[in-house]
């Protein structure tokens, strides 16, 4: 982008400044301006143009540093562009593509993509067919997501929503998809933990994280996941299926809320602008599945939304429950209570994310969401002090078991075919009677054998794809189990 | 021109600059000041405290359109209207690179009247580094017509002449 005396003698046309107020800057002038047009100040201080009358126009600045009144600016003929390219690939930036430390290795890339393009209509867009791998067997055996599926992340604060989504990154990133990391308004230190967990994992290259900090400009602050959708789209567009991350969309709402009030707009339910579905909507459309020139190619959106002591009927969690193809609720007494990933699958929904299970995973998604809700009733009666039957004390026995199965580590991701066999190993009694816990150091060590052990992870591979229907798993297990769970040991 | 505004013709065309017009606004002010201060009973005691040829233009405005200037009622929607017409002029900014005289400003005032009309104000600054010309800025529009500018233009496009003919 030129100076402001280039777009001076450019466009010949200028505007001062009449009234600042924090990111909001009343400019006079400008006759010719346009919505969402780049302005320049002669500080060298950038913004974009909210809305305008006749008489004045309303600019959202992206700097902290005061503007002064009569401060002269000049509009440029462009709309707000983010870079994009590869070179953001291990790169921690703003919005606009600066880096967000000084980083001497990273050049800006030359390309550059509008920020506010349309979303893709319905013919370039395609049934969502594969399953999406998250590592975490909660969500992949019980709450399956699609690739192109938009599912909320909701729960209260410190319940392991960021924890679940960072499980996530890696699992996409070590399967070679790009994934972006948008965080909004997050403390330095929450972005640096981002950080060095990429870095921990040898997945940086993988992943872009747009940030911006809890005291940059809120102007800034409101584009990080529009620029993460941008650069999600450039990397679609070549070829590659795309993970975003939003978090979270209610700090995200709270910015848009001050610019609005700032800019006088008329406060609406819990004083958001009257557009706040549409802003919000308008960014999650741009996610999906999608028929590109490269083949199907899907950006897969994960927004986080956080909720007050577990209410779910909020203004913006309602609103962007409604936008999304489901969500996973993280719930703070199931958090209070040990387990981790803190998913209630009661409370969770995935709209399209089974109709991309092979039957196998289908029965295996039945039997165990059936048996979830048996163990779940079971513990309710439990309650009462009621003397149990022998059968439904083994039910709970086994429901103990399942969920401590279904329980992960924070750090620690595991395949979906290694998901399915010790799971079906397990179902068949055989980890039960060997009174190995299917957490822990033994399932670690698993899956750092099927990791690195391509033989091992081969056979696995084959061996579940050959299996048609969990009857079938199960009878497999009887005979071949033992064999290969010394195989994996 | 509706005809109760013709009554002010003559006081706006008096103001030329914009600093011409805060000094007319603060007058105007500081008349309304002790009007009020005196309740509206000495209106000539309130004269006295703006300068001479303010009160000589009001004076010759009232005169002039057979106005009571002792009718309180007359007096201060005379002023409210005023103060209403000043805030609607437009500026046109000029920067030059000179100071320039009373005779200059009348003589672009004069032509700002002749070729666009009334209800304009100049407002001058003086910035030597364009060394001759003016730029223009008008309702949002920037217009540089400055030596500077011109000769910018001309070396860069006549570079290489200009260095050739050096040599």
């Amino acid at each position: 982008m030129k100076d402001f005396k280039y777009y001076l003698d450019l466009i010949s046309e200028i505007g001062f400044v009449e009234e600042a107020s924090n990111s909001i800057v009343y400019v006079s002038g400008l006759p010719r301006v346009k919505t969402n047009e780049i302005v320049i100040f002669e500080t060298g201080i950038t913004g974009i143009v909210m809305s305008f009358t006749s008489d004045i126009v309303e600019i959202l600045v992206f700097s902290k540093d005061p503007i002064s009144h009569g401060t002269r600016a000049v509009r440029t003929d462009e709309f707000l562009k983010v870079p994009v390219g590869t070179e953001l690939l291990g790169k921690t930036v703003n919005p606009l593509g600066d880096p967000l430390t000084k980083m001497d290795s990273y050049r800006k890339p030359v390309a550059t993509r509008e920020i506010n393009s349309l979303a893709a209509g319905i013919l370039s867009r395609k049934t969502i067919t594969k399953q999406f791998e998250t590592g975490v067997p909660i969500v992949d055996l019980v709450m399956p997501l699609g690739f192109g599926q938009r599912q909320l992340v909701i729960g209260d604060r410190k319940t392991g929503k960021t924890n679940f989504l960072m499980q996530t990154i890696l699992t996409q990133a070590k399967q070679k998809n790009i994934c972006i990391y948008a965080a909004i308004g997050k403390k330095r230190l929450e972005i640096k933990d981002a950080e060095s967990f990429l870095q921990k994992h040898a997945i940086s290259d993988q992943v872009i994280i747009v940030a911006t900090g809890f005291d940059d400009p809120i102007g800034l602050s409101f584009l990080v996941p529009f620029s993460a959708m941008t650069i999600s789209e450039h990397f679609r567009d070549e070829g590659y299926d795309v993970l975003l991350i939003l978090d979270d969309l209610t700090t995200h709402a709270k910015f848009y809320r001050e610019i609005s009030l700032l800019g006088k707009r008329f406060p609406g339910r819990n004083s958001y602008p009257g557009d706040m579905f549409y802003t919000h909507a308008k960014l999650l459309e741009r996610a999906g599945n999608f028929i590109t020139p490269k083949g199907e190619k899907s950006i897969t959106c994960l927004p986080a939304v956080e909720t007050v002591q577990g209410d779910l009927s909020g203004y913006i969690q309602t609103n962007v429950m409604s936008m999304t193809d489901g969500h996973l609720y993280f719930d703070s007494d199931l958090f209070a209570k040990g387990r981790r990933p803190a998913i209630n699958p009661f409370l969770s929904v995935t709209r399209v994310g089974r109709q991309t299970q092979s039957n196998l995973k289908r029965d295996i998604n039945r039997e165990l969401l059936s048996f979830l809700t048996i163990s779940e009733k079971m513990q309710n009666f439990s309650h009462f002090g009621a003397e149990l039957t022998e059968s439904s004390k083994i039910t709970l026995e086994v429901g103990e078991k399942v969920i401590k199965f279904l329980d992960q580590g924070p750090l620690t991701t595991m395949p979906i075919n290694l998901q399915i066999l010790l799971f079906s190993l397990f179902w068949n009694n055989i980890l039960r009677n060997k009174n190995i816990e299917p957490t822990g150091d033994e399932v670690n060590k698993m899956i750092e054998t099927y990791r690195t052990n391509s033989s091992v992870q081969k056979m696995i591979d084959q061996f579940v794809m050959n299996t048609k229907t969990f009857n079938n798993m199960l009878g497999l297990m009887e005979k071949q189990g033992e064999q290969l769970l010394s195989e994996l040991k | 021109m509706k005809k109760d505004v013709l009554i002010y013709y003559d006081l706006i065309t008096s103001l030329k600059t914009t600093q011409e017009v805060e000094s007319f606004v603060s007058e105007i002010d500081t008349l309304m000041f002790e009007f009020y201060n005196t309740k509206g009973l000495l209106i000539h005691k309130a004269l006295d405290s703006i300068s001479f040829g303010t009160v000589g233009k009001i004076m010759q405005a009232f005169l002039k359109n057979n106005l009571d200037i002792n009718n309180k009622d007359t007096f201060v929607s005379f002023f409210q209207t005023l103060k209403i017409l000043i805030k609607k002029l437009k500026v046109i900014k000029l920067v030059l690179a000179f100071d320039p005289t009373r005779r200059t400003i009348e003589r672009i005032h004069n032509f700002v009247k002749e070729n666009i009309g009334i209800g304009y104000v100049l407002d001058i600054e003086v910035y030597h580094e364009v060394l001759g010309g003016a730029i223009v800025i008008f309702n949002g529009k920037y217009k540089d017509f400055t030596l500077k500018k011109n000769l910018e233009e001309v070396c860069r496009s006549r570079r290489n002449e200009i260095l050739l003919n050096r040599i």
